[in-house]
């Protein structure tokens, strides 16, 4: 071998300890871009898959009664390609003990023949019996049971029944109910005849024959079908045109795969300065031997070509660490995402072009990364650096000194230090700052979204929600619930599905219209714009932030044309109101809405106030208000209590917070990284200098003080730096987050724990890695540290 | 024998700029380094001769004046071209001895072989030896500098200086860190190199090994005081 790359070889094995930092900073970094590809592609790939294998609807429309000549004459259009029923069934369900849960049962004519919405048998039968039900496999332990066991339901207006789980079956379009705290279950026509006379929601879900990714087209061929029924004298509830080919879960999985891009970039950012910094260092210390060669005959070209050669070979090592490690990783990554999003994972093939984005990135980033300091290095004069005793003495230091009289000699040594190259001084002051602003950032983002969910919560003022099937007066409900105890107040609200139509006699998708009264305490959501309604109200609307990312033309003092049950009215908007995980709604004068769709006194929903606001106490009093109203007669669709709600986002939240704190863990390594490395160089390049010092009497303890004077300075200052970035970047975050995973900005709030938890750690590392990155100079013999190359 | 060569600086004047107006190391040097001389340079700590020294390797450039080899105008070369002359016409011989601590021996004085490509891949190794046996540290080729004794490292410093057959040999101090039989007896290697046709040029503070050369030139505030040349070698 060519002597030239012998002493490649000879450095990388030399300088073992930096080289292994570099590895490890460029692995991690890659490591990261890997994660990322892999798990991205992996899981859009297969979460579209599994999807589009259950043949998702293109739309639905619910209609109050569905006979077969309507079924006979939508399934000859044309633009049809298939179209079928499906019911369900709202109720509730519960094992032994008083716990309900909500269920939604779908029922199902033919098991055999479901050619949308597909869902595909996991464990047990797969046609269930009457009195059997097939359970969605992540609503088994959200139904507290196992197969065999029974679950007792019961639906309104009909006597509690116990139905056998006899299977469970994957349903990809559904959202996962742990996320959503709904027990979704599937039966034949026989087993509802058990559970009573039900009020059903009656839907057509159809397939269409033409460009099923063409949501316009979608949206024509709907509203086409709509009108139809229309005139045919049948009461159109609902119809829905989701966005063509996503799946339920896609604001989730972007959201998560946000945050992964992000944390990615930032910590492949870190390696990047880190990279920086330590090539730098390595060049520095290399200084002398450069001019060697230079001085032996030695081009800038080859020497460049050598220190070239040395990034390519760290980076190549670098790469057979990172892509097995990305790559085993990320498989993990992917099957949690599965489990939790509840989609299968058919392949887990990686693309080639993902191998080739990790494989430039551990080759052209760290060679990019080393450019500056091998230009930079192997430009020095040579005379420069043969003259250079090892002890900077240039003019360039007095602009830097700091004269603090009162400071003993050694600190000053720390305090002059710590300033004495502004550039690696900046390398380790940024490593430390992003590593800890990142860190900053993955609390505060996550404490934002705890916070939003509080925030949402706490808009809504009252424990209990019921929700009727049917209109009835304030004065029934009110008479059937006076024997109740643990009852402080209750709010009456109007209500029902609606719609928009525009003026081109088109319409978008069906939302809830609550009318409420004015001076109703029930809610306080935050306004985003405009104003929430006032007593003087009559055609005004509010529409919640989920209505707005609906309909993102709608701008305050925009008139609206509202469809309720097939009567028109228009609106004008006067606000749009926060409102996290209430999905789409609009909130109108509930007067106004009994006048105009001639509802006169109809009440849909009542929220309620407990004495005693102590969860078992709400908890056992929804059971009794459910128990008192259908003794009543009155048929209650839902109810639930501000727990269930808080836990429904509680669900939303995990695996985001999960996320983030793998990130945090994979960044504090970078930052950790980073100080080693740059306490590490310091006391490399800085040799000859302790050899002095302690030729002249300095202790092991008085060298040791200066390092961890300096090391805390530097991290006092990154800690100040890493605030400064955290804190606007935190609120970025949070908001394109909240923009994707709940169609509005979080309710930023900056965690000071955060920035007092990174300044605990900054602190403990810096002092560990002082002391232990100045042993070497300390156990070597005076005489070696003087002579240190 | 090698065919003639000079080394002639005219005019040549080198200022550091310091911030306070600048420090001159090297004030209107005039001077021409013919090949088969062994020069010695002598003067005080801070006189101008590591200056001097630096101009003729061209590890550094005049602020002023002219340099030349033979007829080549080096004053004006690019950096790269200049580094590949030196590479070609310059053995540097340091103090220090500043031998790559990571290469071995042999690997040190073969490194200049294979940057400047003078010597035929085949023949380096052997080319490299015969060096360390006229230095008279054969044994030593496998070793790492730190395993040699500093009049050891020195020798493989010159070894390494005549890994391409350079007609000019520099040397700065090149026994400030020797005791005297080792100093002795790089003096003596020198004295063989220069009856081989080459030109040595040392810089050194010590007048007594100073007279070893034939030819001195006494250097005081970066002004040529005296060019003397002996009439024959001790």
């Amino acid at each position: 071998m060519n002597t030239k790359w012998k002493k490649v070889v000879q450095d990388l094995i030399a300088n073992r300890a930096r080289t292994i930092l570099v590895i490890l900073a460029i692995s991690l970094g890659v490591f990261g871009i890997g994660l990322i590809l892999n798990s991205y592609t992996i899981t859009k790939r297969e979460m579209n898959k599994s999807y589009q294998a259950s043949n998702p609807s293109s739309f639905s429309i619910r209609i109050d009664n569905i006979t077969d000549e309507l079924i006979e004459e939508l399934s000859t259009f044309k633009e049809i390609e298939n179209l079928e029923v499906r019911r369900t069934v709202r109720g509730r369900c519960g094992t032994e003990s008083d716990e309900w849960t909500t269920i939604m049962l779908y029922v199902i004519d033919d098991f055999n023949n479901v050619g949308i919405d597909r869902f595909f048998p996991e464990e047990g039968s797969h046609i269930p019996a009457t009195g059997e039900i097939l359970l969605e496999r992540k609503a088994i332990s959200v139904a507290g049971v196992s197969i065999g066991d029974d679950l007792t339901t019961k639906i309104a207006l009909s006597n509690q029944q116990a139905l056998t789980v006899s299977g469970s079956v994957y349903a990809p379009g559904l959202k996962p109910a742990w996320m959503e705290g709904i027990v979704y279950g599937f039966i034949t026509e026989e087993t509802l005849a058990l559970l009573g006379k039900p009020i059903e929601n009656k839907e057509i879900r159809f397939t269409v024959s033409g460009d099923k990714s063409d949501e316009a087209y979608i949206r024509e061929v709907a509203f086409g079908v709509r009108d139809y029924i229309l005139e045919k004298g049948f009461k159109v509830d609902k119809i829905e045109v989701p966005v063509p080919g996503e799946h339920p879960n896609a604001a989730q999985m972007y959201s998560i795969l946000f945050l992964f891009q992000v944390f990615g970039i930032l910590s492949l950012l870190l390696s990047v300065v880190l990279v920086i910094n330590i090539i730098y260092a390595l060049l520095n210390s290399q200084k002398k031997q450069i001019a060697i060669m230079k001085a032996t005959g030695a081009t800038n070209k080859q020497l460049a070509a050598m220190y070239y050669t040395f990034v390519i070979i760290i980076g190549s090592v670098a790469l057979l660490f990172a892509i097995p490690a990305a790559t085993s990783f990320s498989m993990q990554v992917v099957d949690l995402l599965a489990s939790t999003l509840n989609y299968n994972i058919a392949s887990k093939s990686i693309p080639m072009w993902s191998y080739f984005v990790q494989i430039a990135a551990g080759l052209l980033v760290p060679t990019l990364a080393a450019t500056y300091p091998i230009i930079h290095t192997i430009r020095v004069p040579v005379n420069a650096i043969l003259q250079d005793s090892g002890i900077k003495n240039s003019r360039n230091n007095r602009g830097r000194k700091i004269y603090l009289p009162f400071i003993k000699t050694p600190l000053l040594v720390s305090l002059r230090n710590t300033f004495r190259r502004p550039l690696r001084f900046l390398f380790s002051v940024t490593t430390l700052a992003v590593g800890g602003a990142i860190l900053i950032m993955a609390i505060n983002v996550r404490t934002s979204l705890r916070n939003t969910f509080d925030v949402a919560i706490n808009s809504l003022n009252y424990d209990i929600t019921v929700m009727f099937s049917r209109n009835y007066t304030a004065e029934d409900i009110n008479a059937a619930l006076e024997e109740t105890n643990g009852i402080k107040s209750i709010d009456y609200f109007a209500g029902g599905m609606s719609y928009f139509e525009y003026e081109d006699g088109t319409s978008g998708n069906t939302f809830r219209t609550v009318g409420v009264p004015y001076d109703t305490d029930s809610f306080d959501f935050p306004i985003l714009e405009g104003r929430w309604l006032t007593e003087s109200d009559t055609d005004s609307i509010v529409i919640n932030q989920g209505l707005l990312a609906e309909e993102p033309e709608i701008k305050i003092g925009d008139t609206v044309t509202l469809v309720i049950s097939k009567k028109k009215a228009e609106f004008t908007v006067v606000g749009i109101a926060k409102e996290v995980g209430g999905g789409e709604k609009a909130y109108i004068s509930r007067s106004y809405y009994q006048n105009v769709f001639q509802q006169a006194e109809g009440i849909r929903l009542i929220n309620i106030r407990t004495e005693d606001e102590e969860v078992d106490t709400v908890a056992g009093i929804r059971l009794k208000v459910e128990m008192a109203l259908r003794e009543a007669g009155l048929d209650v669709l839902t109810s639930i209590t501000e727990k269930e709600n808080r836990e429904v986002m509680d669900n939303h939240l995990f695996t985001v917070a999960g996320f983030l704190i793998i990130a945090s863990i994979m960044v504090i390594s970078v930052g950790i990284m980073g100080l080693i490395s740059t306490t590490g160089i310091n006391v490399i390049e800085r040799m000859r200098e302790i050899g002095i010092m302690r030729s002249l009497g300095a202790k092991a303890k008085n060298i040791i003080k200066i390092f961890v004077i300096e090391g805390l300075l530097t991290g006092f200052i990154s800690w100040i730096v890493a605030i400064v970035i955290a804190l606007p970047f935190s609120f970025y975050i949070g908001n394109t987050f909240g923009a994707i995973f709940l169609d509005t900005t979080l309710d930023n709030v900056i965690n000071t724990s955060s920035i007092l938890l990174w300044l605990v750690l900054i602190t403990v590392i810096s002092v560990a890695v002082s002391i232990i990155t100045a042993q070497p100079a300390l156990k070597a013999s005076v005489n070696e540290v003087l002579n240190y190359e | 024998m090698s065919t003639p060569n000079r080394i002639q600086l005219k005019n040549v004047r080198k200022t550091y700029e310091d911030g306070i107006g600048g420090f001159t190391a090297l004030k209107s040097a005039n001077i021409q380094f013919n090949s088969g001389e062994f020069v010695s340079i002598i003067g005080k700590s801070g006189s101008g001769k590591s200056t001097m020294l630096n101009m003729i390797s061209c590890i550094d450039r005049p602020s002023e004046g002219e340099l030349y080899h033979n007829d080549m105008a080096l004053h004006s070369m690019k950096e790269s071209a200049l580094t590949a002359w030196r590479g070609k016409n310059i053995g540097i011989v340091f103090q220090f001895f500043q031998l790559i601590p990571t290469l071995t021996v042999l690997e040190n004085v073969m490194l200049p072989m294979d940057f400047c490509n003078m010597i035929p891949a085949k023949i380096r190794k052997a080319t490299a030896v015969s060096l360390l046996e006229k230095v008279e540290i054969s044994e030593c080729l496998d070793k790492l500098p730190s395993e040699l004794s500093g009049g050891q490292q020195q020798r493989a410093a010159v070894a390494r200086a005549l890994a391409n057959d350079p007609p000019f040999i520099i040397a700065d101090e090149p026994t400030g860190n020797l005791d005297t039989e080792n100093a002795k007896s790089v003096i003596a290697l020198f004295k063989e190199m220069v009856k081989d046709g080459k030109s040595v040029i040392m810089v050194t503070h010590n007048p007594e090994l100073a007279e070893c050369a034939d030819r001195i030139i006494t250097i005081q505030d970066g002004i040529i005081l005296t060019d003397k040349i002996k009439e024959c070698f001790e």
